[in-house]
């Protein structure tokens, strides 16, 4: 048991024990058993040790090659703390170098490679460079790494000594692995460095195709990167790769299927029509997704982010059930959430009754977070399929009766939403909603229902007892549910000037008199003197007549089909399925400062891109969605903050706060507009 | 490429203070900053998002962490700094992660079998990968981490082949490894039949002589070198050179010159049902196949085996989904026929004949059709020659593997039949207070099978049925088959048969408890099942943050269908809820707590545990069993051939099949699970 060895240990009864150790008899056995205590104390990250150097590198030259690995561990980590003493053990390296051992001469190059010094990084150049061209495999394998560790040392230097072309000559080695090993130390080459590139040719292609079914599965990953890096001249070529990559979507090792998922949608950009030559691709495709879901969670969690990625960019590829995609008992919380945001892409005309069969079991879930997030995902999906939206309204009012004061404020959220696509449809069903409205607590729950409130007060029953209740508390509540409450009552008023005056003047009173935030205030003056200008003073129908064309005004839709996502990042994002960016489903340089950016290369058989997906219904929210599922974390802005934009269209199916805050504020800017051409007329 | 790897133990995540511990780490990649600091940076960072945002991934300062979390509070950290393939870094750690677990369970066997030398190894549950573990191994993981991964790419994973690299801890228990220490591994050790202990055991016996008579050649390579005299360094050497070889060859997972006596490939198709029955409506809610083909080759040289199954489609080109309900009910007739002429060739695991071995094309039953879909292969599989030939054509590592892993989805078949079938009866007796419970499991499959180690697992829930426990003989039974037992830290009424032939089609059993409070029972079981009914039409919600009842709830929620809602808040009489009837229990393990001077905060664990176990199986009836010599899906073995160039060898290849559930109660996966969900209608008063 190595317990015994696992404490912090001194430097000088380390080195006592060397000493001890090597007198008796068996001496390397003892010494193993010292230089794992000294392993231990590696990861104990104790920097003492750095002086026990030179009897380490003694130890170096035990004809032993266990006890030179660990030695070597040693040397690796201590060298940057006694870096004098290290320097003893470069000579021992350098006859290793030219054992006859390939085990020692791979040892060798390894640990001078890694040793960040400069006198080991000059020996790393000299004995690299022939173990590049050793007869042993594995040699060459340890070279190759070396090479790249070393560029990444010193750029310049390991160009000038020409170490950048023996590792190109490692691709063409006759052993596949050595291949797919200098192509991985080539990747990372080139990742860091801007001058370098990887071109792949015709030729070339085929060997490394040929090497996917020989190698292991690791090496299986850095040769379908590899495959990336050829343009395809024509779509023959395309469906000649494609073919030879399909039967890598049986791997059982998930990043080979993942990685020839990605070549495959790469390689799909140079055929016109790719599912028509490859009978029953799509489903191929979806099934080597899917069949990665019965993985760990955290492998479903990433072949879940990079199945929304390819659903938004090439529907026509994968073919999946929605069914697949339903929760599990078991599912952590973000595998829900993103399951959640799949199941909103695939839903359609055809399977939306069972899609809400599946999410009304989700609103009743225990976990309130999962429950409102369903909620969430009935509504956005009513707005997307106009066919659904009757079916939603019907199933919200259900779960309404359920009377769980946190349903009912979701379902609130939601209904505005819904309220805003199709606007005066469901005028007859709010009281069902609005009936609830004591039990709203959170801020924007409250926002919701004075926007509903404000908005129909003439489709609801008791929008006078419902506005009373939420002034009683007005004082104390957050500065944006003040002004949305200020906001429906001032509707409210319009339309009903006789109950509202009173609310209307105790509203305006506390916010223009007593409360001390400069937007509420600014607000109510505004409100104050519009009701009160003598423009609006004309009795009768004609009452308030400017105010409510100003503040009446219902030009707050939810449109569709809004802005689409940038061609070019989802391009950039296809090139790295798999990859960390597809997990945030952005552009490789907001993440990665220092990234290179990847974009189709030019070839004569690039097709172009199919605008629409699939069914032309089907597109028509996802793409607006899409900007919502790149937000991973859903902080939004201040409601208060400075005004923004006022493109309507650009608004998300459920940022909520957009939602609710929206109309308000565009009625502020355009009243601000118009009063101040009212006071001018007034003034001359 | 991943920068550093670490091996972290946290064990209560939200407790008040961190409790993150760095175990080890080993970096590959000079790019970032100190390990502790990172650690500590990553835990705090982890520690401030809400629960739902917790992904795997988390990205800092230009550095992203993945994780990936083992059990026992373990969890391994990765840190890189570019835009890393991501899925290569899961699958690094979850590699790492099972190449650990398989090397501590390896330690653990051996550990075990010395302490009790001669017992059958029994159910291994306990967890192996503990921080103590490793932290007891930490030279070992280290030397893992460096042979595993150079230059944070990822070298080999293969358990075999590193298990003789790493020689550190294999020294531990070098007299006595059994050739059974590692073959069950992934196959759990409760899956394996009798019949198959006695090989092994005999096998084991077999090469325990070997290597008394010194007759090196006689085993594989693997065998010797973890046997054989570990100081002699020319040995380790030769060894280790030898997988400096296969590293690179392509052939990873296999080394060379490995020899047999006798060879044998065992191959095992073990499929395990997940299956959900309404009683109430008398439907099947789900009924799901998760197979694997086991494989154990002992087997000499570079062998290829070429595998013939009976499923058209193995490389699923063509499936479109036509075999779908139209042609369903046809097939199934045909599969049955099929099964009784297969199930009478293999009976007894008689190995395939030799004729039948040399048989150049395979007989692949052509009207057979198996929609096996999420089929994956081991990387020692050829996967283009699937596409060509349908045959499976593999260079098989040495000992167990799995070949590959299937799922069956029945959604579209719900006309297949089930195995066994229950139809329960809670009968509450008024007068004499009394609970009988009379159960029923009809059998449907082949004559000659047998349905083995059948438990029926009847929940009573304490909430709806206290018991009195005045009475110490209350409990009763008459069975036609097997015993029946009331286990009383589960609450559940256990129905053992060791042994169920398929020619029996019925089997009955009744037990009688004495309850304690009749009128209780009969409320709480109409009211229960009221508000379940009145809930599914209104879809109340629970709003309950207490834990039990979350819990409790949570199981209920998501199985998939409907009846059972929560139960609170919604009766208009909070008198018989469960919740009350806990409370009320909760005082008599208060009362006696004061009686027997236990503090208190013990006893409110056991009532939460108490009560997650009642939560666990409150309305559902679990069934365990396996059925050897069946396949659920009907999968077969067609054909088998194994050549060797070189020695040409006669090879002897076993097949077993296997059907099976299981439902690990304290186990937290959905799999295996065979269960009845209870109805309204499954409860009787008189």
């Amino acid at each position: 048991m190595d317990a015994n060895y696992f404490g912090k240990c001194k430097a000088s009864e380390l080195r006592a024990e060397i000493g001890q150790a090597r007198k008796k008899g068996k001496p390397n056995a003892r010494v193993k058993v010292v230089l794992k205590k000294i392993i231990s104390n590696i990861i104990l990250n104790k920097v003492e040790l750095a002086s026990l150097m030179n009897e380490v590198v003694y130890l170096l030259t035990l004809d032993d090659y266990e006890i030179s690995r660990l030695c070597s561990h040693y040397i690796v980590h201590y060298a940057a703390y006694n870096p004098e003493d290290a320097l003893n053990a470069l000579e021992i390296y350098h006859r290793f170098a030219q054992d006859k051992d390939p085990l020692l001469r791979a040892l060798s190059v390894k640990t001078v490679s890694s040793v960040r010094q400069k006198d080991f990084f000059r020996q790393g150049l000299i004995i690299t460079r022939p173990l590049l061209d050793d007869n042993n495999p594995h040699v060459r394998t340890a070279a190759a790494f070396a090479v790249a560790r070393l560029f990444h040392e010193n750029q310049v230097k390991v160009v000038d000594s020409g170490l950048i072309e023996g590792l190109n000559d490692l691709l063409y080695d006759e052993n596949k692995n050595v291949v797919a090993s200098a192509l991985a130390a080539l990747d990372s080459i080139i990742q860091s460095s801007p001058s370098h590139s990887l071109n792949v040719n015709k030729e070339h292609l085929l060997s490394l195709i040929a090497g996917i079914g020989t190698t292991s599965e690791w090496k299986q990953v850095s040769l379908l990167d590899a495959l990336m890096s050829y343009v395809p001249q024509s779509s023959d070529d395309a469906l000649e790769m494609m073919d030879a990559v399909l039967p890598c979507f049986l791997h059982e090792n998930t990043a080979v299927v993942l990685n020839s998922v990605k070549l495959v949608v790469y390689l799909s950009n140079f055929i016109a029509s790719p599912e028509s030559n490859f009978s029953g691709l799509d489903k191929r495709l979806g099934s080597a997704l899917v069949s990665m879901l019965s993985k760990p969670p955290e492998i479903q969690f990433l072949v879940l982010r990079n199945v929304i990625l390819i659903l938004l960019g090439r529907r026509y590829l994968v073919d999946v059930d929605v069914e697949l995609f339903f929760w599990n008992l078991d599912d952590p919380m973000y595998i829900k959430d993103t399951k959640l945001e799949i199941i909103y892409l695939l839903a359609d005309e055809g399977n939306y009754e069972i899609v809400f069969r599946e999410l009304e079991e989700y609103a009743t879930d225990v976990d309130v977070k999962m429950a409102r997030k369903a909620i969430r995902a009935f509504g956005n999906l009513s707005i997307k399929l106009e066919a659904a939206a009757d079916r939603c309204v019907a199933l919200l009012i259900d779960l309404l009766a359920g009377e769980s004061p946190r349903i009912a404020q979701e379902a609130m959220i939601v209904m505005t939403n819904i309220l805003r696509k199709y606007q005066n449809t469901y005028d007859d069903t709010l009281d069902h909603f609005v009936i609830h409205y004591k039990t709203m607590e959170d801020d924007d729950a409250k926002i919701a229902l004075s926007w509903i409130l404000g908005n129909y007060s003439e489709s609801i029953t008791f929008t006078s007892e419902a506005l009373k209740y939420l002034c009683d508390t007005y004082e104390k509540e957050s500065v944006p549910v003040q002004l949305a409450i200020m906001t429906a009552v001032v509707k409210y008023y319009v339309a009903n000037p006789l109950d509202a005056e009173s609310l209307v003047l105790q509203v305006l009173k506390y916010a223009t008199e007593e409360s001390g935030n400069p937007d509420l205030r600014e607000r109510g003056l505004f409100y104050w003197r519009m009701i009160t200008h003598e423009y609006n003073a004309e009795p009768g129908p004609n009452l308030q007549k400017y105010t409510k064309h100003v503040v009446m005004e219902r030009r707050c839709q939810i449109t569709p089909d809004a802005e689409n996502i940038d061609p070019a990042n989802l391009e950039e994002l296809e090139l790295n399925i798999g990859t960390l960016a597809s997990i945030y489903l952005k552009s490789v340089r907001v993440v990665f400062r220092f990234a290179k950016q990847k974009s189709l290369p030019k070839s004569p058989a690039l097709q172009e891109r199919r605008k629409s997906m699939s069914s032309p219904k089907k597109s028509s929210k996802e793409t607006n969605r899409k900007h919502e599922l790149m937000r991973l974390d859903n902080v939004r802005p201040p409601l208060y903050s400075a005004p923004r934009s006022r493109s309507t269209a650009s608004i998300t199916a459920d940022s909520l706060a957009d939602s609710v805050e929206r109309p308000s504020e565009s009625l502020k800017n355009k009243f601000v507009r118009r009063a101040s051409s009212m006071m001018g007329k007034k003034h001359t | 490429m991943v920068s550093a790897i670490y091996i972290c133990h946290w064990p209560d995540i939200d407790a008040a203070y961190l409790l993150c511990e760095l175990l080890v780490h080993r970096n590959y990649h000079n790019d970032i900053p100190d390990a502790h600091w990172l650690v500590a940076r990553f835990a705090k960072l982890f520690l401030e998002l809400p629960k739902d945002k917790r992904t795997p991934f988390l990205e800092d300062l230009g550095i992203t962490y993945t994780t990936y979390w083992g059990a026992d509070d373990i969890f391994l950290l990765s840190v890189s700094r570019s835009n890393v393939n991501a899925m290569l870094a899961v699958t690094l750690l979850q590699q790492m992660h099972l190449i650990m677990e398989q090397f501590f369970l390896h330690q653990h066997k051996q550990l075990r079998e010395r302490e009790a030398r001669g017992d059958r190894p029994q159910n291994n549950t306990e967890p192996v990968f503990t921080r103590e573990a490793v932290l007891d191994n930490n030279a070992l993981i280290y030397e893992l981490l460096d042979e595993c991964v150079d230059f944070g790419v990822i070298q080999i994973t293969d358990y075999n082949i590193l298990k003789e690299y790493i020689k550190m801890e294999m020294n531990v228990g070098a007299g006595d490894i059994s050739g059974g220490g590692t073959e069950n591994i992934e196959l759990s050790s409760d899956s394996d039949l009798d019949t198959d202990y006695m090989r092994q055991s005999l096998r084991s016996m077999k090469k325990k002589k070997n290597s008394h008579s010194k007759m090196q050649s006689i085993k594989s390579t693997h065998n010797k070198a973890v046997r054989a005299d570990v100081d002699s360094q020319a040995v380790e050497k030769l060894v280790n050179s030898s997988i400096v070889r296969t590293q690179v060859l392509p052939v990873s997972w296999r080394l060379k010159g490995i020899f047999y006596s006798k060879n044998e490939i065992y191959i095992d198709i073990i499929e395990t049902c997940n299956f959900t029955y309404d009683l109430e409506s008398a439907t099947i809610k789900s009924n799901e196949i998760l197979g694997v083909c086991m494989v154990r080759s002992y087997l000499s040289g570079m062998p290829v085996v070429k595998l013939g199954l009976n499923e058209e489609r193995l490389s699923q080109v063509e499936y479109d989904g036509d075999s779908q309900s139209d042609s369903d009910h046809g097939n199934q007739l045909q599969e049955e026929d099929i099964d009784e002429e297969d199930g009478e060739d293999i009976e007894a695991e008689v190995p395939l004949s030799q004729d039948s071995e040399q048989e150049p094309e395979p007989k692949l039953k052509k009207k057979l059709k198996v929609p096996l879909t999420n089929v994956q292969f081991h990387l020692c599989v050829e996967l283009a020659k699937i596409y060509k030939n349908n045959l499976i054509r593999f260079t098989p590592p040495d000992d167990q593997f799995q070949l590959f892993s299937f799922r069956v989805e029945q959604q579209r078949r719900k006309a297949k039949a089930p195995l066994l079938l229950i139809d329960p009866v809670y009968r509450i007796v008024a007068e004499q207070n009394r609970l009988q419970i009379m159960c029923t499991i009809t059998t449907n499959f082949k004559k000659k099978l047998h349905c083995r180690k059948l438990m029926v697992r009847v929940p009573l829930h304490p909430s709806l049925f206290p018991l009195s426990n005045s009475d110490k003989d209350s409990f009763r039974f008459r069975a036609e088959l097997g015993e029946v037992r009331y286990r009383v830290d589960t609450s559940e009424v256990l129905w053992l048969i060791v042994d169920l032939p398929g020619s029996k089609k019925t089997v009955r059993m009744m037990a009688e408890l004495h309850l304690g409070d009749t009128k209780h029972s009969t409320m709480a079981i109409s009211k229960y099942f009221r508000s379940a009914s009145e809930s599914a039409k209104r879809r109340t919600d629970t709003e309950n943050d207490e834990l039990d009842l979350s819990d409790l709830g949570n199981i209920h929620r998501s199985e998939s269908s409907k009846p059972d809602e929560t139960i609170n808040e919604t009766l208009p009489d909070p008198q018989f809820t469960p919740e009350a009837t806990i409370d009320s229990d909760d005082e008599a393990l208060a009362e006696l707590d004061k009686l027997y001077h236990v503090n208190g905060a013990s006893s409110s664990l056991f009532a939460r545990l108490q009560r997650q176990v009642d939560g666990n199986s409150f309305s559902d009836i679990m069934v365990d069993f396996e059925i050897p010599m069946l396949t659920y899906s009907g999968l077969r073995v067609t054909y088998i051939r194994v050549d060797e160039e070189s020695m040409k060898y006669t090879c002897f290849p076993w097949v077993r099949y296997l059907t099976q559930a299981n439902s690990d109660p304290t186990g937290t996966t959905n799999l295996g699970r065979y269960r009845f969900r209870l109805g309204p209608s499954n409860f009787k008063t008189t």
